[in-house]
């Protein structure tokens, strides 16, 4: 039998690798050469090995397997028997050896105050039976990890100590380096990264999941010993996750993570780690990333597409997707900024024009012929409007200007074509239309906004002009089934989806039951069509351009415009017709275009979060007075 | 206005080579116009296809009448393929010409855009047109019928219209409605053929005292005698002039009388004098045929084939009764101005322009519209009914000339009337 053990003590880890340690001056004990036998009361024989012994952090620590786990250790100091902590941890490889049924408990370890540095043995007893004192044990310095991982009781403070520190402090770090690798991930802890996504101005997004114990010591780190935790990243459940793993004590919790990198390079290797009292074990690595596109929208389509839940993404959107896109569009904003816009103008414009209409246009462009069909047959608009299309769309310039000679001979209106060469979006296209016109006021106007016929300007430059607290005036708009469209835009807390959206009081109604009888003050009116003193306009510094796509820079606008003092005014006594399609929430209809309104909400709220709650969101601007409503001759 | 008119007529196409109704209607008028003293000269433009596509050439066709090689590449919106033309050519037509009226008998196939070159080359040209079917108002080939059941249309509007054509959204349809509206904007007076076309339009947003009904002018010519009968022969000729099309209501008539007794069927006669069934569908092809066959074979009905304006009165000299069961409604139907021209009584469906042109009782007969059952019994009540004939045909009235209806449409550009849409200033402006 012994024979036999001793053989498979060769083998890597049953019986000691005690050869390969560097032993202080002593003899080795029979116990630490080979196991020795002790009988019980009962007469059974219990099998005992001592494998390494050591100084740690001033205790001494004994590693080694039984084939019992009645044995009773203390340390044997002279007269004293001194108590030791003992941890028992499952041994295959002694239960294969020797053949036994369970390898739970085999392998124990044994921590202890030794009164000296030197000198200690053991007492090993068996219950109601022999005692086998080893005599003085032959220590080395230090144990191996291998047999560190197995010693918990020498981590817990290390991982107590740990958990009060910040990660990746000199602390944190210096502590860390005295804990093992573990040879095993801690119990039912298993994670996986999907990818990476790195950024062209730097910083990356890592996602993927992660069983783990709530209070685990989890954290990834770079081959440059950069340090994040999951406590920064965005989480959610997956059930995926929690069918694969229905054993698992945390598969119900958010397994998914979707976490922003500040800092990450294209090359960087990132491990997420996990620490024990067994030590440290790599969860999941990833080697690389994919690199995202320097386009926002591109961007934001491959970051979108990182799954999430509509009711969740704007928890997400402010801590991973503005983080990692914001720069993007700073760039883009910069590099568009640079380039030479070209300008065609079809006639000669008014020389002194009261108010200049700008067009943004973005893939159709049909409407144009009814907006000039429109204008060309209004002697005021002739007489003081300059009227510029800003061609916000690259794919369609040539046929624009195609289109555009074919307008001018038609209708002889004079306009002006703006090409900003790349797109813009909303609100950078009409800032390129401001840099050109010279009106003393500026008219944003939407291509499928459409007048019902001559003099609808005069009432809406007339109520700007009536107060100069008026800073904004927006006029009626009517689908083309003739209900409501636009009469003020308020703002509703949207409960399902975490965000203040716009919304349009009473759109798709009736224009006779529009409330408002005259001018009114509102929270906001829509970008299709609003009307306001180039002075102003250049005050408040322009569109705000840090939106994705085209959503919000509207009320972003009139609320620039409150914070300064100014008034968004609605007049219902002008309508024109708007070709926007009704749709049933006012948010996006696809799973991108949705994520896009909730991020941009999300950049909204938090930026006139004081502003939205302050009773602006009542959905019947006409309802609170202390807001608006304030009836206004025009 | 002072002053003798020159008067420029134009046409979708010149019956030299169309013989449509509305070209016909067009050309005659242009002849109208031409002889009439307070007319200093008359001109006809028509839009013609030489097999090269839109060319944009404009050329003569003989002395005073132009052709002009031009067509619509979006129909839905009715834009005109070369646009170039009309700046260049048309543009150098007109102020050649120098027209105080333009007369427009169609924008099909011209492009609704020459309204506005028109009025940019001089606002005081007043511009007339005439409407020949409900083209502006629906896109299914302005028949106002529903497309795939040919169910009768009763108005449009941008949800009916999208339940027709459901690839076209609402808002394209106002975009329709609305390109539409402001180039007729530019129009100083409509001429409906009909008192039904004028409300349907009307309805759909023309002023009602910007258009007026004057029905399109014939020759002036005696009636035909009544066809001679042989001994103890009835009044049992029915003839059908016109197109053969789904729209046009023959099959109708067929199973009319394939629903008689074949003994009923022997006191009928009807010939099928009809064009344009080759261009047809082949299921409708077939269908015609699967009708056609047995009535042809036991003699009930004799299929003629087309015929040439020449040889109208011909044809109609040999029947007794003109039948026009369309199941659209028709705007004023050229067929039922000849039939009565000719002297011969005209049963017709009873909805829209024929029942409006024809009197139930008086000078024909009205048949419920796209009834079978109602079609075969009326032939065959007015078959075995002598004195129906004698009586109807005493009631005919005879319809205006072509001197008569260029009077009536000169009278409207001489009318104080004129209510523009756009003050004078916005024209100046143009």
């Amino acid at each position: 039998m012994v024979g036999k053990l001793r053989s498979v003590g060769a083998s890597r880890s049953a019986s000691t690798s005690a050869a390969a340690l560097s032993r202080v001056p002593g003899k080795t004990t029979s116990v630490q050469d080979h196991p020795q036998v002790l009988r019980d009361g009962a007469g059974n024989e219990h099998k005992v090995h001592i494998e390494a012994v050591a100084r740690e952090q001033g205790r001494i620590v004994i590693v080694g397997w039984s084939t019992s786990d009645l044995l009773d250790f203390q340390l044997d100091h002279g007269n004293e028997a001194i108590p030791l902590e003992i941890d028992r941890h499952r041994r295959d490889d002694v239960a294969q050896a020797l053949g036994l049924p369970s390898a739970i408990g085999l392998g124990f370890s044994l921590v202890g105050e030794a009164p000296s540095p030197a000198a200690a043995g053991l007492l090993i007893a068996a219950p109601g039976g022999a005692t086998l004192r080893t005599g003085v044990l032959a220590e080395t310095a230090q144990l191996p990890d291998r047999h560190r991982a197995l010693v918990p009781a020498l981590n817990r403070d290390l991982i107590a100590r740990l958990r009060a520190l910040s990660p990746g402090s000199p602390e944190w770090r210096r502590l860390l380096s005295g804990l093992p690798t573990a040879s095993a991930a801690p119990r039912d802890h298993v994670a996986h990264i999907e990818n990476l996504l790195v950024s062209p101005e730097g910083g990356g997004v890592l996602f993927g999941w992660a069983l783990h114990a709530p209070d685990a010591l989890l954290w990834i780190e770079d081959e440059r010993g950069g340090i994040c935790t999951l406590s920064d990243a965005f989480r959610r459940r997956r059930r995926d996750i929690r069918d694969g793993f229905p054993d698992n004590p945390w598969s119900d919790q958010e397994a998914a993570f979707v976490l922003f990198l500040p800092g990450l390079t294209g090359d960087s290797v990132l491990r997420m780690k996990v620490a024990t009292e067994h030590g440290v074990f790599t969860l999941a690595q990833k080697a690389g990333g994919k690199r995202m596109p320097t386009d926002p929208r591109a961007a934001a389509e491959l970051l979108f597409s990182i799954e999430t839940e509509e009711r969740l993404f704007h928890k997400r959107a402010g801590i991973v997707d503005w983080p990692i896109l914001t720069p993007l569009v700073q760039r883009r904003m910069a590099e568009v900024a640079e380039l030479k816009a070209d300008r065609t103008d079809f006639g000669r414009p008014p020389a002194a024009p009261e108010t200049s209409v700008i067009v943004p246009l973005y893939g159709r462009f049909d409407f144009i012929e009814h907006q000039m069909l429109e204008f060309s047959r209004d002697p005021s608009f002739r007489e003081g409007c300059e009227l510029i299309y800003v061609i916000d769309d690259p794919g369609i310039e040539a046929e624009v200007l195609v289109a555009a000679e074919y307008l001018h001979r038609l209708f002889d209106l004079p306009f002006s074509i703006v090409s900003g060469r790349r797109n813009r979006g909303f609100s950078g296209a009409n800032n390129l239309g401001a840099d050109h016109a010279r009106g003393r006021e500026l008219l944003f106007m939407n291509s499928d906004v459409i007048p019902q016929g001559p003099g609808w300007l005069a009432p809406m430059r007339a109520l700007l002009a009536a107060d100069a607290r008026n800073g904004v005036v927006g006029p009626r708009l009517l689908f083309a089934n003739g209900g409501l469209q636009h009469a003020g835009m308020s703002f509703d807390w949207l409960d399902k989806l975490g965000i203040w959206i716009n919304r349009h009081p009473n759109a798709g109604l009736s224009p006779d039951l529009d409330p408002a009888e005259g001018p009114v003050e509102v929270p906001a009116v829509t970008g299709a069509c609003m009307l306001i003193r180039r002075e102003t306009f250049d005050g408040i510094g322009g569109w705000d351009t840090g939106y994705l796509i085209g959503d919000f820079e509207d009320s972003d606008l009139c609320l620039k415009l409150r914070e300064g003092g100014y008034r968004a005014m609605y007049h219902p006594g002008v309508a024109l017709t708007h070709l926007e399609r009704q749709s049933f929430s006012g948010i996006g209809q696809d799973h991108f275009k949705i994520r896009v309104t909730i991020a941009n909400a999300v950049r909204h709220q938090d930026r006139w979060r004081a502003m939205l709650g302050n009773g602006a969101g009542s959905p019947d601007p006409a309802a609170v007075p202390a807001q608006g409503a304030t009836e206004i001759r025009a | 206005m002072t002053g003798k008119h020159r008067i420029l007529v134009t046409a979708h196409g010149h019956p030299d080579f169309h013989l449509g109704g509305g070209e016909l209607a067009a050309y005659n008028l242009f002849k109208a116009y031409g002889e009439r003293p307070d007319v200093e000269a008359a001109f006809f433009l028509a839009r013609h296809d030489r097999g090269r596509g839109p060319a944009g050439a404009i050329y003569p066709r003989r002395e005073r009448e132009y052709l002009w090689e031009q067509t619509v590449h979006d129909w839905f919106r009715l834009r005109a393929a070369n646009a170039e033309s009309l700046h260049n050519g048309f543009t150098d037509l007109v102020r050649k010409l120098r027209p105080t009226v333009v007369h427009v008998h169609h924008y099909l196939h011209l492009g609704l855009e020459y309204l506005q070159v028109i009025k940019r080359i001089d606002p005081a040209i007043r511009i007339i047109m005439t409407l020949h079917e409900y083209a502006a108002i629906c896109f299914n080939q302005g028949q106002m019928v529903k497309t795939g059941s040919n169910r009768l249309c009763f108005r449009e509007s941008l949800d009916d219209c999208t339940r027709c054509f459901p690839d076209r959204s609402p808002e394209d349809f106002w975009l329709r409605k609305h390109r539409y509206q402001s180039y007729f904007g530019l129009v100083d007076r409509f001429v409906a053929p009909s008192d039904f076309l004028r409300q349907r339009y009307v309805d759909w947003g023309i002023p009602p005292e910007r258009i007026v009904t004057i029905e399109n002018g014939q020759a002036t010519r005696p009636p035909l005698p009544p066809r001679p009968l042989a001994e103890g022969e009835t009044r049992n000729r029915f003839g059908f002039f016109g197109q053969i099309n789904p729209f046009k209501g023959v099959h109708v008539l067929l199973q009319g009388l394939a629903a008689l007794k074949k003994s009923e069927r022997r006191a009928i006669r009807l010939e099928i004098h009809g064009a344009n069934l080759e261009h047809q569908t082949p299921e409708f092809r077939e269908m015609i045929a699967r009708l056609r066959g047995p009535l042809e074979d036991e003699g009930t009905i004799q299929w003629i084939g087309p015929y040439e304006p020449f040889q109208m009165a011909g044809r109609m000299a040999e029947v007794d009764w003109v039948v026009i069961p369309s199941l659209w409604w028709e705007n004023s139907p050229m067929v039922i101005q000849e039939a009565f021209t000719l002297g011969r009584p005209v049963i017709g469906s009873d909805i829209g322009g024929m029942a409006e042109k024809i009197t139930d009782g008086v000078d024909g007969v009205h048949v419920p519209v796209a009834n079978a059952r109602a079609w075969g019994q009326t032939l065959l009540r007015l078959a075995r009914e002598p004195a129906a004939w004698d009586r109807l045909r005493t009631g005919i009235r005879a319809p205006i000339g072509y001197a008569e209806c260029a009077e009536a449409h000169l009278g409207l550009v001489n009318s104080e009337a004129e209510k523009d849409r756009y003050p004078a200033a916005v024209l100046q402006a143009l």
